[in-house]
C-alpha cells in the first residue's frame, strides 16, 4: 500500500512522520510504501495514497481524497501512529 | 551525502533559560542560533516566523516541542539545526500541544542532506524521558549530551 506523509514544505515534519509510520508500519506487518509531500503536491499525490497521514492543522487543506486521512497530534508517541494506522487499514 | 547531528547541532546552536514573550520572539531566538553560526542569513528568521504564520502551528509537533523551519531559498548557508529551552513556555495556537518549552529549528539545503539529523532527532525524543530532559534542561551541555546520544 501507498501512505503519503504530508507537511508544510516536504522538509521537516513530514520526514518525522515517515519515520515513524515504516516502524508503526513493520510493527503491523504491512508492506507500506511511504511518500513525502509537502501541502501544495498533498492533492495530486494522494491520488493513488490508500492512507494519508498529517496533522490536524493541515488536514482541512488537503480536503476529500480518495484514501484515509489521519491525524497526528504527538510525532513522537509511536503508540499513537500504530493504533491510528492499525485503524485506518482494517475494513470497515 | 548524509550528515550526523552533531554537524548541524553545534556547540554554539544550543541555549537554554531563553526569555520570549510569545511564540515569534521564541522562534526568533532560535534562529539567532542559525544565523549567529553561519548556518543561516538574517532574512531565514523572517521566513521561519512567515511559514509559521502562513502554515499554522502544525510545528508544535509534540508536547512542549516546536520545529520552526521555512525552505532553503530563505537563506540557508549550510543544514544547521539549534535547540533553544525557555525558561516560561509560551503558547503557538496549537490545540492540544501547547505551551511550547523547547524548539528545534533547523534549516535544510534541499531535501537529503538534513535527513539523518531529523533521524536521530526523532529517535532521541521518541523517548519521553529525552523529551521531559530537554525540556527541563538548564545548560547547554546538558542539550548537547540528550542530542547528541544518537550520534552514528
Amino acid at each position: 500500500m501507498k501512505i503519503l506523509a504530508v507537511c508544510g514544505m516536504g522538509l521537516g515534519s513530514s520526514l518525522i512522520l515517515k519515520i515513524q509510520i515504516e516502524k508503526a508500519a513493520r510493527a503491523l506487518g504491512l508492506d507500506a510504501r511511504v511518500e513525502l509531500a509537502d501541502i501544495t503536491t498533498a492533492r495530486s499525490l494522494a491520488v493513488d495514497a490508500d492512507v494519508i497521514v498529517t496533522s490536524h492543522e493541515l488536514a482541512e487543506r488537503i480536503g476529500t481524497v480518495k484514501g484515509k486521512i489521519i491525524t497526528i497530534t504527538n510525532y513522537m508517541d509511536l503508540n499513537e501512529m500504530t493504533a491510528k494506522l492499525k485503524q485506518a487499514v482494517s475494513p470497515s | 551525502m548524509k550528515v550526523d547531528i552533531k554537524q548541524l547541532l553545534t556547540s554554539e546552536r544550543v541555549a537554554t533559560g531563553i526569555r520570549a514573550e510569545n511564540w515569534e520572539a521564541a522562534v526568533r531566538a532560535a534562529g539567532r542560533l542559525l544565523v549567529e553560526s553561519g548556518g543561516a542569513e538574517e532574512s531565514y528568521i523572517q521566513g521561519m516566523i512567515n511559514t509559521t504564520k502562513e502554515l499554522g502551528a502544525y510545528i508544535v509537533i509534540a508536547p512542549g516541542l516546536a520545529i520552526p523551519h521555512s525552505r532553503p531559498e530563505d537563506g540557508v548557508i549550510q543544514p544547521c539545526m539549534a535547540v533553544a529551552v525557555l525558561e516560561t513556555p509560551v503558547p503557538f495556537g496549537h490545540t492540544e500541544n501547547d505551551p511550547v518549552s523547547v524548539l528545534i529549528a533547523f534549516g535544510a539545503v534541499d531535501h537529503s542532506q538534513h535527513i539523518a539529523a531529523l533521524q536521530q532527532m526523532a529517535e532521541i525524543l521518541s523517548d519521553p524521558d529525552n523529551l521531559a530532559a530537554l525540556r527541563t534542561a538548564k545548560t547547554p551541555e546538558k542539550i548537547l549530551e540528550i542530542m547528541w546520544s544518537a550520534s552514528i
